[in-house]
C-alpha cells in the first residue's frame, strides 16, 4: 500500500481511532502496530512479512540469548555473516553474477553461474541496519534487554521501513517502551505531512519529469546547456524527493506518538564535505560512522590508516544504495572528497579569520565548490550506466558560456536563484515548522488547502515515486 | 487519556476539511486520477449533479484561466479572445470523449479519401500484407508513444537511431498511460496532434498495455464497461484503429510492441489478451508487429527474470515483474531496431 494513497489515508485514520482509544495498555498499542505493520508488509508479499518475522525473531535470539553460548566478538561476527549473505542474496547476486560472467568471458572463459529468481525483501536495507543498532547497543550495555514484541516492532515499525530514516536502538526502543505514550504535536505532524506533499509532488516531481529524468535518459539527445541544467535539476530533485519522504514519515511517526531522528538538515550550505554528510541522510552516515569506520579503526590509526578507512566507508555507503558501478564510483568520489579535504587541512594553515567579510567570502566559496562536487557526483549516482555518466559529462564540458547564457538564460537563472535563496527558504519553513502550534485549529485547513491546491495544479500527473524505496 | 483522542479529533476535522475542499478544487483531476487507479467512478460521483459541488470546479477553472493569464502577461505575450478560453478539464474531457466515440470518423474527416485505410477488421488479410520491416530515410524522424515501459526502451533506441542512421525522435511516452482512460492521458489524440505538427515522423513506435487491463468507462459515461466484455473490446479495438489510420493517413509506418509476460498471473493473463487485439490489429492493417514474448523467448504463459531460454545469463526484468532492466531495454530497443531499413540518400552512396 503507497503510504499516498487514498487507502492508506483511510487505513491509517481508522488505525488511529483504534489506536488512540482510551485506557488501552501500551502493551496493547505496540501490538496494533506490528499488526498494522506487518499487514501493510503482507500486502506487498507474504514472503516479504515471513522473511522480517524470521530476521527478528534471529535479532532476539542473537542479542539477548548469545552471549550465553558466543562471545561478544563472535556475535558481531554471526551477525554480519548474515547480513552480509541477505545482502549478496538479495540485493547483489545478479550484478555479481552478470559482472563475473561478464568479466571471465573477456578472457575466453564461460562460466555459467546459477540464476537467481528472487525479489528484495522491503524494507531490508533498512531493517537490518536497525538490528545491528540494537544488538550492538545490547552488547555494549547502552541498552537493556528489550522484549521479543518491542525488538519486533522496532524492525518492523511501518513509518520508516521502506526509506528510512534509520533509527538508533538507544532511542527508538526507549518510546516503545514509554507506558504514557501520547500523540505528539499534532500541528507540526500536520504541517510537515503538507510540507512533503508540496516536495513530492510538486517541486521533485516536476524537476524529475521536465528536467531530469528525459536528459539522464540520454545525455547524447540534449544540448550541452540541457545536461548541466539536468544535473543542478537532480541535485534538488533527489533532495526535495528523499526529504519530502522524511518529513512525510515523520509527521506520521508523530500521530503515532513517535519521534524519528532528524534525517536532513539543509545539506546545501554545506560549506565542505565532511560537513554535507553531517546534513544529508543524517541517519545513514552517522550509522556508517560509527558502526563502518570507527571499527575499522576511524581516526585511531594513524593518517594514512584514517584515509583508507574513510574511502572504505564511503565506498561501502555507496555499494549500500544498490549494486551498481555508477553507486561505487559515487561512494568513492565522496571518500575521495574527504581525503582531499584532510590533505588540505594538513597542508594549508588554519583560516584566520572567522568573521568578518573574507570569512564571509571563504565560507560562500566553500558552499559553492562543495555544492558544485556534490551535483557532480550525483551524475554517477543517477545515471543508468557508466557510460552515461561518461557521456553527460562530456557534453557539459562542451559548454559554451555565451550560448548558454543566450538560450538557457532561465533555466540557468531559476537555478541560481534557487541556490542562492535556499538558506531563505530553510529559515522560512524551519521557522513555520517551530511556530506551527500556533496555528488556529479553525483556519488551519484553509492553510493546507491553499498550499496543497497550488502544488497538485502545477504538479504532473500521476504519483511521485521514493527514490530511497528502491535502495 | 481523552487528551489523544481530543487531539486526534482536532487532526480527523483538519484533514477530513481540507480533503472535502481540495476534492471539491480538483474534482475533474481527482475523477480521471480515480479512474485510472480504481476503474470505477469516485465516491463523490453522486454529488456532481449539486450546483454547489459544481462551483468548485468553475472556481478551480477561474484561478487556473486567472494564473495563465498573468503568466502570459509575465511573458509579454498579447492576450486574444481565444487563447485566454481555457475550456474547464470536464468540457475538454467531453470532448476528448466525443472524438473517441466517433474516433474513426474524426480522424479521417479531414484526409483525402484515397488515403483511407479499411477500418473494419479485416477479414481479408491477403489483401493486406503486414510489412516485415518500417522504412526510414534521411532527414526522417521517430515518434515513441506509450508507458513507463517506453519511457525505459525509448532512450536507448534513440541513441542507436541517432547514432547509427542520424534520425531523430521524439519521445511523448508518459508513465501510468495506456487506451483505456482517454480523460486522463488520451493516446489517440496526442498521437494525431503530434502527427499533424511534425510531417517528418515517419514511423510511429508504440509499446503500452499493463495499465489498460481493466473495466473502463464508455465513450458517452454511463456504466463501466466490464473488461474483456464484447463492449469493451470493441471500444479498445477502435482506439487501437483509430491511432493506425492517423499513422497511415500521414504516411507514417508503425512498429507495435505487445508486453511480454509479467510476474503476476492473473496480469500476465489479461495483458496476453491485449496483445492478441494488438496483433490482429495491426498486423491487419499491414503494419510491423513485434511480440515482447518472442524477444524475450518466453514460450506459453512462462515468465521469467531471465530470458526464457536462458540463453544470456542477465536479468531482463525488475523486481516487479513488469518493467525492464537495463539489459532488457537495450535487449527490447534492439528488437525494434532490427525491424527498421534506413535508406540513405543518394550523395552519402556517393
Amino acid at each position: 500500500m503507497n503510504l499516498l494513497s487514498f487507502e492508506f489515508i483511510i487505513f491509517f485514520v481508522t488505525f488511529l481511532f483504534i489506536y488512540w482509544l482510551p485506557f488501552l495498555p501500551s502493551l496493547a498499542r505496540n501490538q496494533l502496530l506490528i499488526a498494522a505493520s506487518y499487514t501493510l508488509i503482507a500486502l506487498f508479499s507474504l514472503q516479504f512479512a515471513l522473511i522480517l518475522l524470521g530476521y527478528s525473531l534471529f535479532i532476539y535470539a542473537l542479542a539477548n540469548y548469545g552471549d550465553r553460548l558466543l562471545t561478544k566478538k563472535q556475535i558481531y561476527l554471526l551477525l554480519a555473516s548474515v547480513i552480509f549473505s541477505l545482502f549478496i542474496i538479495f540485493k547483489y547476486y545478479a550484478f555479481f553474477q552478470e559482472s563475473i560472467q561478464i568479466a571471465f568471458s573477456k578472457i575466453g572463459w564461460q562460466i555459467d553461474l546459477p540464476l537467481l529468481n528472487l525479489l528484495l525483501p522491503i524494507g531490508l536495507s533498512y531493517y537490518s541496519f536497525h538490528s545491528v543498532s540494537y544488538v550492538v547497543s545490547v552488547q555494549r550495555q547502552e541498552l537493556p534487554k528489550a522484549r521479543l514484541t518491542e525488538v519486533i516492532l522496532y524492525l518492523c515499525f511501518f513509518p520508516s521501513i521502506i526509506a528510512g530514516p534509520i533509527n538508533r536502538a538507544t532511542l527508538f526502543i526507549p518510546q516503545i517502551q514509554n507506558s504514557q505514550r501520547a500523540l505528539l504535536e499534532p500541528k507540526r505532524a500536520l504541517f510537515l505531512i503538507t510540507l512533503a506533499l508540496l516536495k513530492l509532488f510538486l517541486f521533485s516531481a516536476w524537476l524529475a519529469e521536465n528536467m531530469v529524468d528525459p536528459v539522464f535518459n540520454d545525455p547524447s539527445g540534449y544540448s550541452s546547456e540541457q545536461n548541466l541544467i539536468a544535473m543542478y535539476a537532480y541535485a534538488w530533485n533527489i533532495y526535495f524527493n528523499f526529504s519530502g519522504y522524511t518529513d512525510l514519515v515523520t509527521g506520521i511517526a508523530l500521530f503515532l506518538g513517535f519521534r524519528l531522528p532528524i534525517n536532513f538538515n539543509a545539506p546545501y550550505l554545506a560549506s565542505n564535505l565532511k560537513e554535507f554528510w553531517t546534513r544529508w541522510h543524517i541517519s545513514l552516515s552517522s550509522f556508517i560512522r560509527d558502526y563502518i569506520y570507527i571499527p575499522l579503526g576511524g581516526g585511531r590509526k594513524g593518517w594514512i590508516r584514517t584515509q583508507v578507512n574513510v574511502l572504505l566507508a564511503m565506498t561501502i555507503s555507496g555499494l549500500w544504495h544498490g549494486a551498481a558501478t555508477t553507486f561505487i564510483i559515487w561512494g568513492a568520489l565522496h571518500g575521495l572528497g574527504v581525503i582531499f579535504l584532510n590533505i588540505m587541512d594538513l597542508v594549508l594553515p588554519k583560516a584566520k579569520h572567522r568573521f568578518g567579510f573574507t570569512a564571509f567570502i571563504r565560507r560562500n566559496l566553500a558552499r559553492f565548490i562543495c555544492f558544485h562536487f556534490v551535483c557532480f557526483a550525483w551524475i554517477f549516482f543517477r545515471s543508468n550506466s557508466f557510460d552515461n555518466a561518461l557521456l553527460m559529462l562530456q557534453q557539459i564540458s562542451t559548454l559554451h558560456f555565451p550560448t548558454a547564457a543566450a538560450h538557457y538564460a532561465t533555466p540557468l537563472l531559476a537555478t541560481a536563484l534557487l541556490y542562492f535563496f535556499y538558506p531563505l527558504l530553510v529559515s522560512f519553513t524551519h521557522h513555520i515548522e517551530t511556530h506551527s502550534g500556533q496555528f488556529k485549529w479553525f483556519s488551519y485547513p484553509i492553510m493546507l488547502t491553499i498550499i496543497l491546491s497550488l502544488a497538485f495544479s502545477l504538479a504532473p500527473d500521476g504519483m511521485p515515486n521514493f527514490i530511497y524505496a528502491n535502495f | 487519556m481523552m487528551y489523544n483522542l481530543k487531539r486526534l479529533l482536532l487532526s480527523c476535522y483538519v484533514v477530513f476539511s481540507t480533503g472535502t475542499l481540495l476534492v471539491w478544487l480538483h474534482q475533474n483531476s481527482l475523477e480521471n486520477f480515480w479512474q485510472q487507479s480504481y476503474h470505477s467512478p469516485p465516491p463523490w460521483q453522486s454529488m456532481q449533479s449539486i450546483e454547489a459541488w459544481q462551483a468548485g470546479s468553475r472556481v478551480h477553472h477561474a484561478l487556473a484561466s486567472a494564473a495563465q493569464v498573468f503568466w502570459q502577461k509575465m511573458q509579454g505575450q498579447t492576450i486574444t479572445a481565444t487563447e485566454t478560453t481555457v475550456l474547464p478539464s470536464s468540457a475538454t474531457t467531453s470532448s476528448l470523449n466525443e472524438s473517441d466515440a466517433s474516433c474513426s470518423c474524426s480522424a479521417v474527416a479531414n484526409i483525402p479519401e484515397d488515403q483511407i485505410v479499411e477500418t473494419e477488421p479485416a477479414t481479408a488479410p491477403d489483401i493486406i500484407q503486414p510489412k516485415e520491416y518500417a522504412q526510414l530515410k534521411e532527414g526522417d524522424r521517430v515518434f515513441f508513444a506509450g508507458d513507463s515501459m517506453m519511457q525505459g526502451v525509448a532512450p536507448h533506441l534513440a541513441v542507436r537511431l541517432r547514432r547509427e542512421y542520424g534520425i531523430s525522435s521524439i519521445d511523448l511516452s508518459k508513465q501510468s498511460t495506456g487506451l483505456a482512460y482517454p480523460r486522463a492521458f488520451n493516446w489517440p489524440e496526442t498521437i494525431r496532434t503530434t502527427l499533424t505538427k511534425h510531417p517528418d515522423i515517419k514511423l510511429l513506435i508504440v509499446f503500452l498495455g499493463p495499465n489498460d487491463p481493466w473495466d473502463m468507462p464508455a465513450s458517452k459515461g454511463g456504466k463501466y464497461l466490464r473488461f474483456a466484455s464484447t463492449e469493451w473490446e470493441a471500444l479498445y479495438r477502435e482506439r487501437i484503429r483509430t491511432i493506425i489510420q492517423d499513422a497511415q493517413a500521414h504516411q507514417v509506418d508503425i512498429i507495435w510492441v505487445s508486453p511480454p509476460h509479467m510476474r503476476r498471473k492473473s496480469l500476465s493473463n489479461k495483458v496476453s489478451y491485449l496483445s492478441q487485439l494488438y496483433e490482429s490489429e495491426v498486423r491487419d492493417a499491414g503494419e510491423v508487429f513485434l511480440s515482447g514474448n518472442q524477444v524475450f523467448r518466453y514460450t506459453e504463459d512462462t515468465y521469467s527474470d531471465y530470458m526464457g531460454d536462458q540463453s544470456i545469463k542477465q536479468k531482463m526484468r525488475t523486481g516487479d515483474g513488469i518493467h525492464f532492466t537495463v539489459t532488457g531495454q537495450r535487449t527490447l530497443a534492439n528488437a525494434v531496431f532490427d525491424l527498421i531499413t534506413f535508406t540513405p540518400t543518394q550523395a552519402n552512396y556517393d
